[in-house]
């Protein structure tokens, strides 16, 4: 009974936001869009300073293989993420905006279903148009691709939008602390770019920013989805960085958990529900 | 057997995170209210109705005092009380424009885990109870505010609620769809749920209560049948406009418990009593006495805020 009850939660919160998105179709268009100007631009800014010269570049830093097949992949995940932020991350801010908040916490539903529901909608949405993105500048661009196992690429894959979609609802318990959720939100895109090397190897940064980086749970996806993609790199390679990337998915789903309880409570004593 | 019972319940709110401004909301609020029927809380702005259909819906915490609804503790059982408890807090936001009224409705049944052929089937009944049919499957922007305030009330009787809270469900509304709604509430009331609802008009509590309680200040300084009430602060307002010496019509108002107000050299003297005859006849006897001049007299029904003023014994 209780799993049916929570499944139908999640289901009809995807369902709800499934129907609001398609009312935006300008939104639809960039969140496909975008990701394909941004790859566009990385791909001509390497082309144009390092000429044939890119893939030796990158191979310095450990990064054999196509630097075209680099970007994508980075980008790729990058928009997932982007998407997750916005959609389970920012899940209850939304609510505020609607003015349907406190209609949805005077319901009995789970709170983590609700929040399962926005984040699956999400995962769904920022996944066709990050696959149909990375397509587009394939067909526009070319890429090479070394997969020698197929399993760990796809294993690799599904970890790294496990992380992704942690960083969303680790997001949201920060999220709902604030009235500003809407400027973080923007505001925390552009160093995730930066730290997770999306566009460039971590390697070259001082060790200092690097670990900034390695306390990233989609750092840890990224390489591994590049190794395994990229350079043919198996299971046993890219082992300890899923396990790595599992623990702090974890670690990061929990915390946004436990921040969003606690910011209920606090909010139903201080009468905040309502505000935005 | 009470459905709803309150005792003591106060709230108090900081004003912003660092500033310690605080405003008392709720000073020891206690209700009663029997199955099956309707109570009106009947306040001004700020009187601390929203506060208190708040801590019932489960919504707000309070500082202290406890209350049950439809027997369990807001507080410890909440989840039991949501169940059981329907919440319209109205406005023109809280649904989802871009969806149907339809889709909403589906929304919010999931939400309460109704199984889906009952969800639909509820959900068409209720489309029919709020007369919004013909318009389930239209987006709600294109709603206007009564159609949307009974897509509030449906929502709120999703759940098939033991009890429904009305937060003014008619505020804002034009006369036609005001009227529409309280007929609406007269069914469900009719159903036999306990309804609570809040409002700052006198004949819509009279209209539709058993009881009606008055709320003022954070505090329930009335009670009783909407008879009795209407009794309590019922009366008339007097108005005596006079002229004369400084300062003694003033010290006639004092005399008589009344209010005074001056403009020009004018002033005016106004009190809610019970038998105006006698209040006029009082004052004009001591006006000629004092050597002041009438130069108007009014009588008129008491307002609300009026009515308060006579019952807490002068402005807040
Ligand atoms: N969330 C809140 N934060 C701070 N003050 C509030 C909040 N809600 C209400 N108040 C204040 O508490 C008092 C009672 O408000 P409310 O319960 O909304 O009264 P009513 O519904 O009767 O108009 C008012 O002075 C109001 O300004
Ligand atoms: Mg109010």
């Amino acid at each position: 009974m209780n799993i049916v009850y929570h499944a139908r939660v999640i289901k009809a919160v995807a369902v709800r936001d499934f129907k609001i998105r398609i009312t935006y179709i300008p939104w639809i268009m960039n969140s496909l869009l975008q990701p394909i100007a941004w790859t566009l631009i990385l791909v001509y800014a390497y082309r144009s300073i390092m000429g044939p010269g890119s893939s030796e570049a990158l191979a310095a830093h450990g990064w054999a293989g196509d630097p075209v097949g680099f970007l994508i992949l980075g980008q790729v995940l990058l928009s997932l993420f982007n998407a997750l932020n916005w959609r389970a991350g920012m899940a209850i801010q939304r609510e505020r905006w609607y003015g349907t908040l406190e209609l949805i916490l005077q319901a009995p539903a789970s709170r983590i279903a609700v929040l399962a529901g926005s984040s699956l909608f999400g995962l769904v949405d920022a996944g066709w148009a990050s696959f149909l993105s990375a397509l587009a500048v394939i067909a526009l661009t070319g890429a090479t691709f070394n997969v020698a196992d197929p399993l760990a690429a796809v294993a690799s894959i599904l970890l790294a939008a496990v992380g992704a979609l942690s960083m969303g609802i680790g997001l949201a318990g920060l999220y709902v602390l604030t009235r500003s959720a809407g400027p973080i939100a923007v505001a925390i895109q552009h160093p995730t770019r930066f730290f997770t090397g999306s566009s460039f190897p971590l390697t070259i940064l001082p060790a200092v920013l690097q670990y900034v980086g390695y306390a990233i749970p989609l750092t840890y996806g990224l390489e591994a989805v590049r190794r395994t993609m990229l350079q043919g790199a198996g299971l046993g390679d890219v082992g300890p960085l899923l396990y790595r990337l599992l623990l702090l998915s974890i670690a990061s789903t929990m915390l946004g958990v436990a921040m969003v309880r606690w910011a209920e409570g606090v909010a139903r004593r201080n009468g905040w529900l309502h505000t935005f | 057997m009470y459905t709803i019972e309150a005792e003591g319940l106060e709230k108090e709110y900081r004003i912003g995170l660092l500033s310690k401004r605080r405003v008392k909301a709720l000073r020891g609020v206690s209700l009663r209210i029997q199955k099956g029927t309707l109570y009106s809380l009947l306040g001004p702005n700020g009187a601390g109705k929203t506060t208190l259909v708040k801590i019932l819906a489960t919504l707000l915490i309070p500082d202290a005092g406890w209350a049950r609804v439809a027997g369990f503790d807001v507080a410890r059982e909440a989840v039991e009380v949501r169940k059981r408890v329907g919440v319209v807090l109205g406005g023109e936001r809280a649904l989802y424009w871009r969806l149907t009224g339809w889709s909403n409705l589906w929304f919010f049944s999931q939400l309460y885990g109704i199984p889906p052929a009952e969800a639909r089937r509820r959900i068409r009944e209720l489309i029919e109870l709020v007369g919004l049919q013909g318009w389930e499957h239209v987006r709600v922007e294109n709603y206007s505010k009564g159609m949307k305030q009974r897509l509030h009330i449906a929502r709120g009787l999703l759940n098939d609620p033991e009890v429904l809270l009305l937060d003014e469900p008619t505020i804002g509304l034009d006369p036609a769809a005001a009227r529409e709604v309280r007929g609406l509430i007269r069914r469900i009331v009719a159903e036999g749920r306990t309804v609570l609802l809040t409002t700052h008009y006198m004949a819509e509590a009279e209209e539709l209560s058993d009881r009606v309680g008055i709320i003022s200040g954070g505090r329930i300084i009335a009670e009783g049948s909407p008879g009795e009430v209407k009794k309590i602060i019922g009366g008339r307002m007097v108005l005596v406009s006079l002229t004369g010496p400084p300062g003694e019509a003033s010290r006639l108002a004092a005399l008589l418990g009344a209010r005074a107000r001056s403009i020009d050299r004018v002033t005016t003297i106004e009190a809610v009593v019970e038998d105006e005859e006698e209040f006029i006849d009082k004052v004009l006897g001591e006006a000629l006495r004092r050597g002041l001049r009438v130069r108007r007299v009014e009588v008129r029904e008491p307002s609300l805020e009026e009515a308060f003023i006579k019952l807490t014994g002068g402005p807040r």
